[in-house]
């Protein structure tokens, strides 16, 4: 037994020595190397990270979560100096915490072609309370130049069994080698959910592995006689579950425009504790499928009771709801009491904070407490009510089934085999018109059975803004003019937010800037508070600068500072899908009355142009008669998403459709 | 670059005890509710000095907030260390009819370490409250108390808060012992009603309604144009030293003996290596160019600021052993590094932003609330003197860039203190000189292939694009040219000379969207390179004055080969315009007939101006911009 346990040894040494991974074997070609040979523009590079989490069992506290972190990193350039900085915040709640311990840190520098180590110390070591709930380690190290391989290790020690943090595997600089290691012994089983574009398969292994306990036995042998108390060390065997990850080359993750959330596509393995079971104690579900999730959230305190409690808003609604038998109207004015009664204060969360009763006695609550507040009365009226619990576009898509996979809950009430959406905690949100944030693919609505459904949450009705632009042009090429737009849904929200944010004399000041220095007059705005109407917008109009005045000619595009003047698709490629957030349509209509003594010499050609699979449209409709033009332009996105599969086109698309809007009208001098 | 722990906390406050219905907000006076979001309704300030070991600060807010915007004017926080104690921490909100709603305790606030962006560690927490109104207009209270045996930094009081927010009632005391004392200045009260109550042992000001102010751009720096009571004690006590406020001299001589004796011990290993750097060199600016450059190649910027280490720099020996430290670390450092090769230098703070030029005040000394950097300066004997920022690893030898240029500093010599303007790069220097070639293409594309180089603040603001990821540069360029459309570039190439201060890029593209068609005409603007996209905003009655920073000057010249089958329909006529502002000429010359050159030159310089002036400037810049969007007409042949 021995000698075989030597030989284990022997050959383990072995591996781990060919490839010098081992703390402080810090080669000099690692130290010599000027940059990383496939990615040449990183500023630093990660050559070792390594990673094992692992459970340990201590007879007076049970099983703890231990972690350790080993991690070797190259600096390339200045920029890579923020690398030589590590901060680890530590979770803490009442009595139990979140321990570093055994930090070691070492800058290892080629000076004279020899390996010179500066070791951290004490006064490159912080220790910070964050706040109530979270305090952060952080270390610097020394001497760390252009060229430094820095390398620290360190072990984290944590009561909070069911929370392992997600092992990442792509970072913002590249990975040479990676090495995650989770450790899960029989009694835990845990969900594994991977995200992102590489492929990471672990090696799973199954090793015994035993705990022993050191038990108290008291005995007495005879009526009387003195009690003995003997100590008895008792094993239990066990078997663990091992998963290993060994990757090389681990490209880094780089930032694209137009991508609602970079963390949904950077490679990382998430571990969910589904059950326990201990010996001797029953089993213990987390999650498992969606429909245990949703379990387990529907059973929370936190969140299915909250639905049940109905007392605090009665009387309130019996008086908005007097004389009302419309359903529609009566979720509208529920709705609308919810947004007077209960402001939102920043916090998402799919589970209550204070409660319902407290944040509707407060006036504020967080997106559990306002939106399971409206789900309660809207089903308290008898109506088929439901809260849909949500992944914000910053949480990510939800792809596995997970509780923290989803952060967020609003309302879905079903009328008529329909399903409408609400979300109070946007005062100038409207049914089916959601939040931004709330936009990210599908919703998972809760039945009151427990059973559940999932729900797309993109608007199934496009935002539409019509423009009405009716222009005079002056001689000197001048335009006066009146300006008239009517928008519904997104458009409308974001304008309500704009305009109802502030004064309606900076408002005007900055609109008159975004178009370059107009002057507006006479502004009126209708429907700013009734969500139930169209946002109407008017005012009339002085602006120069828009036609060039050469010669005899004039020259001008008929959109004038309606026009898209820049292709926001700038990069030539993209992996990621572009999104929009919500399908849109603007139509402008537009009449031009050309000045006197000028006639229409050059007219642009009418176009019309498609993105395929009917994805949008562009089309530019122009006619002119004796003094005046007349354009109706529009341009439709008909997908919130579009797949990166289209982006040369979708490129190529607005390409054509910015050429097009430029194209000039020509006036001669008669 | 980065600055160090700023101790300037906005704290106005008062004590008189709330009256229900004082704090209604339904009906208030137009004049403090135009052009404000928030209104403050009383704010009282009252510090008792009883002698240099023991401040009390007690701060009563009243401010009546009127829409959303005017949220953060609620101010509900309070900053505080191991040296100082918080009490009667609460707050009161009312309603619009001043009925009070709603009270918070000590124990509501939430407490937060208060570690700055730029700071790794720093020993200073904060309590704040996040209150979430239900409707708007409503009033909050907001009171606390400090005691601290640190008296160096008493509040300057800032009767005006900020933009769009108006004043009712200010009121400021200070009730000092006579052991203590206090020197104060008044600045910008002009125009405002504010009344001195002070006597002997109790300082007391009053201010009543004053009006808000809106922010306008190209306007000075709010601290330039708000009323504000500078203050200070005496006699102070500060983290186990007692010194003496008198003047920048006494202040500089106090601060040197202090806090800088003694810091700049190095091991003779160190100096030795040093030394060596600059064996055979006798010329001291060419001395400290070599160690500048030492300290860039061998240091880094690392923020932590404990206690006395807000103001006294690590020891150089420390910085020389951990290879990293602050703004005021790596200065001493490099202050002790030049001394083993015989050159003095001077540790000099600075208030230092890029956006604003802001002054440290010249007859007003105090340890603490007007620097939040610190730079070195070199004496050169009559040649004025050599500046380092020396915690940038990129910045040019002797360049202070836009971070600390052209604004009063302090200086702190062995003998003492005095304050010093800071280089000025005046718009000669701050050039940029383009040289292109431009073909045109009957499909509307063009290919371009320019060569740029840029001086002085022009210099500041692009030298870094060397340094960053291709991806980036290439956005870089999509960004700068974003008029000409649907860009691809061919080739960047850029090269800094540190020495002589000029980064020059090569660059090359292709755009395929550039000029326009209007049946057999194709309309070209010339300026590909450089035109004038921004107009300052307009205002229907401009309020304050006009100030231009810095000033610049831009040339440009390209030769554009015109396509095939065209001939030139129309030029656009010479221009040339000069005001006191600046210079703007074009010309445009006709070299064959397939070939014309264009000549650009647009000079701002600055300076400071009245209101008035402001629509003059806009329409000058207007008129620049008209000029650079001005087309060239080409017909088909």
């Amino acid at each position: 037994m021995k000698k075989l346990l030597l030989i284990c040894l022997f050959l383990n040494m072995q591996v781990i020595m060919a490839q010098d991974y081992d703390f402080g074997k810090v080669s000099k070609e690692e130290l010599l190397e000027k940059y990383n040979k496939s990615d040449t523009s990183a500023v630093a590079t990660y050559l070792y990270k390594y990673r094992k989490s692992y459970f340990n069992y201590n007879q007076n506290e049970g099983f703890q979560l231990v972690t350790e972190v080993h991690e070797r990193v190259k600096v390339y350039n200045k920029d890579g100096f923020d690398y030589a900085t590590k901060k680890i915040n530590l979770f803490q709640d009442g009595g139990d915490n979140e321990k570093l311990t055994e930090l070691k840190a070492f800058t290892y520098n080629l000076v004279d072609d020899k390996i010179e180590e500066s070791k951290l110390k004490d006064d490159g070591e912080f220790d910070l309370e964050l706040s109530k709930f979270y305090k952060q380690k952080s270390f610097t190290l020394p001497n760390v130049k252009e060229g430094s391989v820095i390398e620290y290790k360190y072990k984290v020690l944590s009561p909070f069994i069911s929370v392992v943090d997600e092992f990442k595997f792509q970072h913002d600089v590249p990975v040479k080698k990676l090495l995650a290691i989770f450790e899960v012994p029989e009694y835990f089983d845990f969900r594994v959910n991977t995200k992102g574009f590489l492929s990471v398969i672990p090696v799973i292994e199954t090793k015994n592995d035993k705990i022993t306990i050191q038990s108290k036995t008291r005995s007495q042998s005879v009526k009387y006689s003195p009690i003995n108390t003997s100590f008895e060390l008792s094993t239990i065997d066990f078997k663990k579950k091992i998963s290993v990850y060994d990757l090389v080359d681990i490209p880094a993750l780089k930032l694209e425009p137009f991508v609602n959330n970079m963390d949904n596509y950077r490679s990382s393995v998430k571990y969910e504790l589904s059950y326990t079971d201990f010996p001797n104690s029953p089993i213990k579900y987390y999650s498992t499928t969606w429909e245990d999730v949703v379990n387990t959230i529907y059973k929370s305190a936190n969140f299915g009771s909250e639905l049940n409690k109905t007392g605090y808003f009665e009387k309130d609604m019996e008086a908005i709801l007097l004389n009302i038998t419309d359903p529609l109207e009566k979720i509208y004015k529920i709705f609308e009491l919810v947004k007077s009664k209960v402001k939102w204060n920043g916090y998402y969360g799919k589970y209550t904070d204070d409660g319902v009763r407290q944040a509707y006695k407060e006036h504020n609550g967080n997106v559990a407490e306002i939106n399971l507040m409206l789900t309660a009365m809207l089903r308290s009226i008898g109506l088929n009510a439901n809260p849909v619990l949500v992944s914000t576009r910053d949480n990510g898509i939800p792809i596995f089934p997970t509780r923290e996979g989803y952060n967020y809950v609003i309302t879905g009430v079903e009328v008529d085999d329909e399903i409408m959406l609400l979300d109070a905690t946007s005062i100038y949100g409207t049914v089916n018109v959601l939040p931004l944030r709330v936009l990210n693919w599908e919703g998972r609505m809760i039945k009151k059975d427990g059973s559940s459904v999932m729900v797309n949450l993109y608007p199934k009705v496009t935002a539409l803004e019509t423009v009405y632009l009716n222009v005079k042009l002056g001689d000197n090429g001048n335009l006066a003019g009146e300006f008239r737009s009517i928008k519904t849904g997104h458009d409308a929200m974001n304008y309500r937010i704009e305009y109802n944010g502030g004064k309606e004399d900076e408002f005007i000041e900055t609109s008159e800037n975004k178009f370059g220095g107009m002057e507006i007059l006479d502004f009126k705005v209708s429907n700013n508070t009734d969500l139930t109407q169209s946002v109407i917008e008017s005012y009339k109009f002085k602006k120069d600068n828009e036609v060039e005045v050469i010669g005899d000619r004039m020259y001008f595009s008929p959109l004038f500072f309606l026009r898209t003047k820049e292709n926001p698709f700038k990069l030539e490629k993209r992996e990621f899908p572009v999104d929009f957030g919500y399908a849109s349509e603007n139509k402008f209509r537009i009449g031009i009355i050309v000045p006197e003594g000028y006639v229409i010499e050059t007219l642009p050609e009418s176009a019309l142009l498609m993105l395929p699979d009917e994805l949008g449209s562009f089309a530019y409709n122009i006619t002119a008669l004796s003094d005046r033009i007349q354009l109706i332009v529009s341009i439709k996105i008909e997908q919130p998403i579009i797949s990166p599969l289209y982006y040369e086109t979708l490129r190529e698309y607005f390409k054509l459709m910015i050429g097009k809007m430029d194209e000039k009208v020509v006036l001669t001098k008669i | 670059m980065r600055f160090y722990l700023c101790l300037f906390l906005s704290l106005t406050l008062f004590y008189v005890k709330a009256q229900k219905n004082e704090f209604q907000s339904l009906v208030l006076d137009n004049l403090l509710v135009d052009n404000a979001n928030a209104v403050i309704r009383l704010d009282a300030t009252r510090i008792e000095i009883a002698n240099p070991k023991n401040l009390k600060h007690i701060h009563k807010r009243v401010v009546t907030i009127l829409n959303k915007k005017g949220s953060s004017h609620s101010d509900l926080h309070v900053y505080y260390d191991d040296k100082i104690n918080i009490r009667n921490l609460g707050a009161i909100v009312y309603d619009k009819f001043g009925n009070e709603i709603k009270k918070f305790k000590n124990g509501d606030f939430k407490d937060i370490a208060a570690v700055s962006s730029f700071s790794l560690y720093e020993d200073s927490r904060i309590k704040y409250l996040n209150y979430i109104p239900t409707e708007y207009p409503y009033t909050i209270e907001f009171n606390y108390e400090t005691t601290t045996a640190n008296s160096a930094w008493i509040p300057f009081w800032r009767p005006l808060n900020g933009y769009q927010i108006s004043t009712e009632k200010s009121t400021y005391d200070i009730v000092y012992d006579s052991s203590v004392g206090v020197i104060k200045k008044e600045k910008f009260f002009n125009g405002y009603n504010i009344k001195d109550q002070s006597k002997e042992g109790n300082l007391s000001y009053v201010a009543e309604n004053l009006k808000a102010v809106v922010s306008e751009e190209l306007s000075p720096d709010f601290r330039d144009l708000s009323p504000v009571l500078m203050v200070a004690p005496k006699n102070f006590y500060y983290e186990g030293y007692t010194g003496e406020t008198g003047n920048w001299e006494s202040l500089g001589k106090w601060l040197y003996d202090n806090l800088l004796t003694g810091r700049n011990d190095l091991s003779e290993e160190t100096k030795r290596e040093v030394r060596n750097l600059v064996l055979g060199i006798d010329d001291p600016i060419e001395k400290a160019r070599k160690i500048y450059t030492y300290v860039q190649e061998n240091t880094r910027y690392i923020s932590v600021q404990v206690g006395i280490g807000g103001i006294r720099p690590i020891a150089a020996s420390e910085v020389d052993r951990v290879k990293y430290g602050d703004c005021k670390g790596l200065t001493n450092y490099t202050k002790a590094l030049l001394e083993a090769v015989g050159v003095q230098s001077n540790y000099t703070e600075v208030y230092a932003t890029s956006s604003k030029q802001i002054n440290m005040d010249k007859d007003f000394a105090s340890l603490l609330g007007q620097a939040n950097h610190v730079i070195l300066n070199i004496p050169i004997e009559n040649k004025g003197s050599v500046w380092l920022e020396c915690t940038s690893q990129t910045m040019p030898f002797g360049f202070l860039g836009d971070f600390t240029d052209n604004r009063d500093v302090f200086v702190i010599t062995p003998e003492g203190g005095k304050i010093i303007r800071t280089p000025k790069y005046s718009a000669l220097e701050n050039s940029q000189a383009t040289q292109a070639e431009l073909s045109v293409f009957g499909d509307r594309s063009i290919e371009v292939s320019a060569k740029i180089v840029s001086k002085g603040i022009q210099y500041n603001n692009k030298f870094h694009i060397e340094k960053e990821e291709k991806r980036v540069q290439d956005k870089y360029y999509k960004n700068r040219w974003d008029y000409v459309g649907d860009i691809e570039i061919k080739d960047m190439k850029f090269e800094n000379d540190r020495e002589k201060l000029n980064f020059t890029e090569s660059v090359s593209f292709k755009a395929v969207n550039f000029s326009s068609h209007a049946g057999d005409r194709i309309l070209l603007t010339p300026n590909v390179l450089n035109r004038n996209t921004y107009t300052p905003n307009r205002y229907r009655n401009r309020k304050l004055p006009l100030q231009i920073e810095r000033g610049f000057i831009d040339t440009d010249e390209y030769e554009i080969n015109l396509p095939k089958g065209y001939t030139v329909d129309f030029i656009p006529e010479n221009v040339s315009l000069e005001n006191i502002f600046g210079r703007y000429t074009v010309k445009i010359e006709r070299v064959t007939n397939v070939k014309l050159k264009y000549m650009r030159m647009f000079e701002v310089s600055e300076g400071s101006y009245p209101k008035e002036e402001y629509e003059n400037y806009r329409n000058f810049i207007r008129e620049v911009s008209k000029n650079d969007n001005a087309k060239i007409v080409l017909i088909k042949e």
